[in-house]
């Protein structure tokens, strides 16, 4: 089985011969097929049932005991709390500390300034944390339960806060606690509790924390919207990074949310009834699929857990989903209630029962655990309440398109050269290849020099915001940033068509070898990035693979034709994509333009440092412009 | 047959003479201090204490009453002029006040002062571990090179006890760890649990185990259901006060804060309550059997009255001696649970130290360092590490923040560092710094983790290792006997005022999560190999060895 690769084609294996004469069709097929494959995705035949995997939880089976007259004592004494004459929101905080050093908490408050992007947007928060000490342990673990004021909605989360106290109380009575419990409510959402993990972790921060904990286990987010009675509960579980909880961790919310009896369902998409036709039941289990490999991908508001998972702790959100003809949530939605707790009475008591039951079994489950999570997968997609998709049943997908990438550009590598190189003598082959390559030497140069003079613009567009004074920044919205970003795409794509058409005559650089070397690069970028976040690379690869593989399969010789590259390439770039995508990123109308998906990815990486952005910056527009130089060389 | 009754007469009166001899040589005082805390908890401090004077004839020296035998042969047999154990479970909070006992981390520590030529120390040290694992039923036999240090600052040598037993640290606390020709090793089992199984050996020991006197209240069930337990023994050599002669101290205590809303109690309980037993007579050898009960809280009233009052690290003591006369039971009552404690009674200097940091590679310690005193302390800060931890002691910074709100950079006055050994011995940190008065004080360092081989993770290897507390160490002058401090720096019989306590901190402990590698890699590796030998050997090995000779007719 000897395999040699020679340049001079000599001496080859059947299978390399083979390639070589299908591998110009090769790519389209493979393409195709990792498409189809992720398509097959929401099929019912692909899914595992979930099971549990790490023994030692055992969920459900503790006597609970929340519920108590002292825990809806404690609840009730944040209304009080709150309801202080004079008090405002930005009082509440204060209030919070006070509520917990009530109930026997180690207590504080950390003021922060949290800026949506470098100097844009700075505002003042507060978040308090107070830690209920195990009381026979040596406290060197602890779990985590966190709430913001405000949900992602936007609508107002006292119910969770004010369960957060019933908690506590609760927590504060118990001797079985193996680790610490910490409850952080936050007014500044996800760059809020970014800012207390940094300062519980022992980073460099403006605003330290003198009372800690151990390291933190694993951590619930609760999102209660003012409601009366709540239909289920939404279980959100992406992180800034696309990182995943552990499967056991969302396996066993599931499984003690339903023994509560109100369940618990991904995304709050409940399955489709049992008489649902096949075509149906494809389409809910591919929205499922779709809405979590959007948020994977862009990280878009989730709740509060998403910041947790980039330090290795297991989190989720756990939210309220209120019934569909529900009066208060119905006016909550409106905006029609004041910031109020006396507006927004808790749930009912059944509700309330529930919930607690439930968040006081999952303590006590990951109250049992010895270790971290390590049992179940970290890597998966769920097309449908208890079941699971792991990572060898969809990373072939991406391994397709990878393939597709890699085929032409094997293909292109060989095929380099005009086509008068090509005769079936093998010898004048061999003398007119040996030419070309003395010419090709001194292509290559201008190839990598293209490549790299394209991604030294994507560097600058990354480097503006860092660099740039906040001052000069304030005035400028999203919008004309990315307008300035087309401009300057579109007029530096002119001038390099312009330089190297005026060398047209020495054919200074191939079109094949630059097309060659940019899937090479893109295809390692999507391959390394399936390891970390799945979806960014489908999305990476469906916005500058496919272009990429698409960019002058016919020949151009026409002007006409050139134009309609041209054209289409710029619809594939990210001002366009960026722009009118708006609803697919964020959930908006495309024609809203007050906030856009640019100004999220900036404030994600400024925060928490979410990949998106440099992405965007580095290969996703530099291999755009590339493309357009592609059409243009002659 | 004379002389056979002459031999037996001389025995007999030689045994009468020793008897009495023996019974004046040992003296046992027991002691039970009740003090409820201002969150409603109440802490219980049971202390026991053998004093056996040294002889040097032969004679008395294996003759053994009511010291127990086991602690005095081991510390003959490994030359032990120190010896300092406690088993601890549970943290102690600042809002309590000062710590009734010296060591107070959680975990196992030994600490001993071995005599004797260094080299053997290391020996001795070995086999004294081994030795009081057995006598205590715990798992002190992981005591090794690998988590022993020699402190040469922190820990002041114990000398001069008076005759009642308490011990105060001399102010040589400069003194090397080689003092007269004593090595000084400290072992520390971060993960070792405390249960019934340590407690029934350490009542053993007692002269009168748990049938009579205070250690009639020592109940499991309830020792062990509680917010702080420390239990622990003593030994040092002193010089008794009266007599001058050479002594042997041996001091057991349990130390245990009870929360008695856990058991069901109100403000208003008794000890039989508390504990769930009954307050036997006093021990008939004890020739001291006090209770003490704090009158920490002004609305505290005791149900019989005592036959002493007296003052106690600043409170009115009320003492009730069990030898005058027999308590049926001693109940206390107070009002609701008071509000915050107030900052008197805080102590003087607190510690947390913090693991930074979240990733597999890099990490750091941080510490921070309270003193509340207004004038400066000089302590000293002991941290030792396992050798996976690599300290970088070039990053040390330290930084403190007055109480004007001004922080500024803190030069250590004394740098010790031991770098550590792989798989040899820990890295060993000491700062001796002065605390400006009221300030916080951060120590940081940078250390890295190490990667272990797959053999040294252990069963539970994605928890991690808990890594022992760090130990801050500082002189408190016990001029006034009315200010706060702790309870073993108040002289019961008046102590020389003027000299100062030696206390230490533990901080807290915290989990070093190491980078575990993919433990099923060696089923993959062994499967592979196999497969591969098993398909392919044979093939190749032909290919390689075998050759054809063609043979002629005439040879077969």
């Amino acid at each position: 089985m000897t395999l040699v690769l020679s340049g001079q084609g000599e001496k080859t294996s059947p299978l390399l011969r083979a390639g070589r004469k299908y591998s110009a069709r090769l790519c389209y097929p493979l393409a195709a097929a990792g498409i189809v494959w992720l398509l097959l995705l929401p099929l019912s035949n692909f899914w595992n049932r979930a099971y549990f995997s790490e023994n030692a939880m055992m969920p459900g089976q503790v006597d609970l005991a929340f519920g108590a007259q002292s825990h809806l004592d404690a609840m009730a004494s944040v209304d009080a709390a709150l309801a202080q004459p004079g008090a405002e929101p930005a009082d509440w905080p204060d209030a919070m500390a006070r509520v917990f050093s009530k109930i026997g908490l180690d207590t504080e408050v950390q003021r922060i300034v949290c800026d949506e992007v470098p100097g844009i947007g700075s505002a003042a928060g507060a978040n308090v944390h107070g830690i209920v000490r195990a009381p026979r342990s040596d406290s060197v673990e602890a779990l985590l339960v966190a709430a913001a004021w405000r949900t992602a909605d936007n609508a107002t989360n006292v119910n969770a806060v004010r369960l957060m106290a019933g908690l506590a109380q609760y927590a504060s009575e118990q001797v079985h606690w193996a680790k610490d419990i910490i409850f952080v409510v936050t007014d500044a959402g996800e760059p809020g509790i970014e800012a207390w993990l940094r300062a519980y972790h022992g980073l460099p921060t403006q605003a330290p924390l003198s009372v800690r904990g151990g390291i933190i286990q694993a951590a619930l987010s609760l999102e209660l919207p003012p409601a009366r009675a709540y239909a289920r509960m939404g279980l959100f579980l992406e992180g800034k990074g696309g990182q995943l909880p552990n499967l056991d961790f969302v396996n066993i919310v599931q499984h003690i949310a339903r023994i509560e009896r109100l369940p618990a369902y991904i995304h709050g998409m409940e399955d489709p009834p049992r008489r649902a036709s096949l075509w149906q039941r494809y389409l809910v289990s591919a929205r499922l699929l779709l809405r979590q490999m959007r948020s994977q991908a862009f990280g878009s508001s989730m709740g509060v857990h998403a910041p947790l998972l980039r330090y290795r702790i297991d989190a989720l959100t756990v939210a309220g989903i209120p019934r569909a003809g529900d009066p208060v949530a119905a006016v909550a939605q409106q905006g029609l209630l004041r910031d109020d707790p006396a507006d927004m009475p808790l749930p009912g008591p059944a509700t309330v029962r529930a919930i607690g039951r439930t968040v006081e079994s999952t303590l006590r489950s990951l109250n049992n655990l010895l270790e971290h999570f390590h049992q179940s997968f970290f890597f998966y997609i769920l097309p449908a309440n208890q079941r699971y998709l792991s990572i060898g049943d969809y990373i072939p997908a991406v391994g397709l398109m990878v393939a597709s990438l890699l085929f032409q550009a094997m293909h292109l590598w060989w095929m380099q050269g005009p086509d008068s190189l090509r005769s079936d003598n093998p010898r004048t082959r061999i003398e007119r290849i040996n030419t070309y390559y003395a010419l090709l030497r001194r292509t290559l140069p201008s190839s990598i020099g293209i490549i790299l003079r394209a991604h030294a613009l994507g560097l600058v567009l990354l480097a503006v915001p860092i660099l740039i004074p906040p001052a000069v920044l304030t005035n400028t919205t999203s919008t004309a940033y990315l307008f300035t970003m087309a401009l300057a795409s579109v007029s530096m794509v002119l001038h390099i068509a312009d330089v190297y058409w005026a060398e047209a005559a020495h054919a200074a650089i191939d079109w094949r070898q630059l097309k060659a070397l940019v899937e090479m690069y893109v295809a390692v970028v999507i391959a390394s990035l399936s390891v970390m976040n799945v979806s960014l690379a489908v999305g990476m690869f469906v916005v500058t693979g496919l272009p990429l593989i698409l960019t002058r399969m016919c020949s151009t010789d026409s002007r006409l034709r050139r134009a309609i590259g041209l054209a289409l390439l710029l619809a594939a770039s990210p001002e366009c994509t960026m722009t009118l995508g708006r609803n697919v990123v964020l959930g908006l109308h495309p024609l809203d333009f007050a906030s856009s998906p640019f100004r999220m990815f900036l404030g994600d990486f400024h925060h928490f440092s979410s990949l998106v952005y440099p992405l965007v910056c580095l290969v996703y527009w530099p291999v755009n412009l590339l493309c357009m130089v592609i059409v243009l060389v002659p | 047959m004379r002389a056979l009754l002459w031999i037996a007469a001389l025995a007999a009166a030689g045994g009468g003479v020793a008897a009495s001899a023996g019974s004046r040589r040992e003296t046992f005082s027991e002691d039970l201090l009740v003090k409820p805390l201002p969150d409603g908890k109440v802490l219980l401090h049971f202390e026991f204490s053998v004093q056996r004077a040294l002889s040097t004839g032969i004679e008395g020296q294996h003759s053994y009453r009511l010291f127990p035998r086991q602690i005095g042969e081991i510390a003959l047999r490994y030359g032990v002029r120190e010896l300092q154990l406690a088993f601890t479970q549970g943290g102690w909070r600042d809002k309590w006040g000062y710590a009734p006992v010296a060591s107070q981390g959680a975990g196992a520590e030994i600490l001993a002062r071995i005599e004797g030529p260094p080299e053997e120390a290391a020996r001795q040290w070995k086999g004294l571990a081994n030795a009081l694992s057995g006598v205590f039923c715990a798992s002190l036999n992981f005591v090794g090179q690998e988590n022993t240090s020699s402190p040469r600052l922190t820990f002041a040598e114990t000398t001069n006890a008076d005759s009642n037993g308490s011990t105060s640290g001399s102010t040589g606390g400069s003194t090397g760890s080689n003092t007269g020709g004593s090595v000084l090793k400290h072992g520390y089992l971060p993960r070792e649990n405390v249960c019934t199984e340590n407690l029934t050996p350490w009542i053993k020991q007692l002269p009168c185990q748990s049938k009579s006197g205070i250690a009639a209240l020592l109940n499991p069930h309830r020792l062990f259901n509680m917010h702080f337990h420390s239990m622990g023994a003593s030994l040092a050599a002193a010089t008794d006060a009266t007599s001058g002669t050479p002594v042997l101290h041996y001091k057991q205590h349990v130390s245990v804060v009870l929360d008695p809303s856990t058991f069901g109690l109100g403000s208003n309980w008794t000890l039989g309550e508390l504990m769930d037993r009954d307050l036997a007579a006093a021990c008939p050898v004890a020739s001291q059997s006090t209770v003490r009960v704090v009158a920490s809280r002004p609305d505290l009233q005791t149900n019989s009255r005592p036959d002493s009052t007296g003052q106690v690290a600043g409170h009115t003591t009320h003492t009730f001696d069990l030898q005058k006369r027999r308590l049926d039971d001693i109940g206390l009552s107070f009002g609701s649970a008071a509000g915050p404690p107030p900052a008197s009674t805080l102590p003087a200097i607190s510690a947390h130290r913090y693991v930074t940091g979240h990733g597999g590679i890099s990490g750091g310690i941080e510490a921070i360092i309270v003193n509340r005193r207004a004038e400066p302390v000089r302590i000293v800060y002991l941290d030792v590490l396992p050798w996976y931890l690599r300290v970088y002691s070039h990053t040390l910074k330290v930084e403190s923040t007055a109480a004007g709100g001004r922080t500024a950079a803190l030069a250590p006055s004394r740098l010790l560092f031991t770098p550590a050994v792989d798989r040899g011995r820990p890295s060993s940190l000491e700062v001796e710094m002065y605390l400006p008065p009221n300030s916080h004080t951060t120590l940081r360092f940078d250390c890295e983790k190490g990667f272990l081989k797959y053999t040294e993770h252990p069963p539970d290897a994605n928890r991690g290792f808990n890594i022992g507390p760090a130990i801050v160490s500082y002189e408190l002058p016990v001029a006034d006997p009315a200010a706060s401090q702790p309870l073993f720096c108040a002289a019961a019989n008046g102590q020389a005022p003027g000299k100062a306590c030696a206390v230490r901190i533990y901080t807290e402990l915290f989990l070093a999560s190491l980078p575990t590698p993919d433990f099923s890699m060696p089923y993959n590796v062994v499967s592979l190999t196999c497969t591969v030998l098993a398909l392919f050997f044979g093939r190749v090995f032909n290919l390689l060895t075998r050759d054809f000779a063609i043979l002629k007719q005439a040879d077969i």
